[in-house]
């Protein structure tokens, strides 16, 4: 038996609250921009500033999120079941794709 | 050059959470959410400085629901490959494949209704998936469609790389893509479990 004692920390519905936090910043970002786009002639400014905001967050996301993978990493689970779980990762995201083309094909 | 450098910057950060994940860095979850629930804000406010944006919105909500539809039916029939092709069971394969990137709920989940060996096998597919996307993702050519490999993963973690990648449509897409996977993935693992 494999011990997975380490999965028990990890939050079991950890996107329940979440989504509605997240498409209420989206909402309130979309009106915020419509509100802007409206008001204004020339918006080049607000543009820039997003997306070097968008920029900045995109580095401080991906280096605290290695680290939050780092802390998560279980070396021993992965040995385990490593190579199946290549096999799964690999599969799953071939047939994702797949299927996704072949849909966005027909409907268009 | 600059995927070299989002990828050292992950690797920058994944060696020293794992280097130092004893003692410290417990804030790093919390800190993630609030950089992310900031950057969907300015990924709704490019959407909004856009012209035609409800155009654009209207069009976004099919291709996310398609692409979800692609994604789900994908991974299940991954996983109904993989059972072809080990001797694993196909409940067990179906399952792992039907978390989708969701790993800290299929994990848990596949544990309590499987046993130990499915639990541990879907935390590290599903975690690898998300990884995976990270290395995969920018070189992908049609990049609407690579949203797919994300699964759940693309309405959170792996949605400022798909925005930074390809376009501030493709990441409303992705979001609602990641939205409808996260309402499909419990519902599946359920359903699966319980044949």
């Amino acid at each position: 038996m494999l011990d997975i004692s380490g999965l028990s920390s990890a939050r079991f519905n950890d996107r329940d609250g979440t989504m509605i936090e997240y498409l209420a910043s989206l909402i309130i970002g979309i009106i915020l921009g419509v509100l802007i786009e409206r008001s204004r002639r020339e918006v080049r400014k607000e543009k820039d500033f997003v997306s070097k905001s968008m920029s900045i967050s995109l580095f401080l996301l991906i280096f605290f999120l290695g680290l939050d993978i780092g802390r998560k990493l279980n070396l021993q689970e992965m040995a385990q079941v490593g190579k199946l779980s290549i096999v799964f990762a690999l599969t799953t995201m071939v047939f994702s794709y797949m299927f996704s083309k072949i849909l966005l094909k027909a409907v268009r | 050059m600059f995927v070299a450098l989002i990828l050292f910057v992950l690797l920058a950060g994944i060696t020293l959470g794992f280097k130092t994940k004893e003692f410290a860095f417990s804030f790093s979850g919390d800190l993630i959410h609030w950089i992310l629930i900031f950057f969907i804000f300015l990924i709704g406010m490019d959407l909004g400085l856009m012209e035609s944006r409800m155009e654009k919105i209207r069009k976004s909500w099919k291709v996310g629901s398609l692409i979800a539809a692609g994604t789900a039916l994908g991974s299940v029939f991954a996983g109904i490959i993989i059972y072809y092709f080990t001797n694993l069971p196909l409940i067990l394969a179906a399952s792992v494949a039907a978390g989708m990137g969701w790993y800290s709920l299929t994990g848990p989940f596949l544990a309590k209704t499987i046993g130990a060996f499915a639990g541990a096998l879907g935390f590290t597919s599903n975690f690898l998936r998300e990884i995976l996307t990270f290395l995969i993702y920018p070189k992908l050519r049609d990049k609407t469609t690579g949203i797919s490999i994300g699964g759940a993963t693309t309405m959170d973690t792996t949605l400022p790389l798909i925005a930074k990648f390809s376009s501030s449509e493709n990441a409303l897409i992705a979001f609602i893509h990641g939205f409808f996977i996260s309402i499909l993935v419990p519902f599946l693992l359920t359903l699966l479990s319980s044949l």
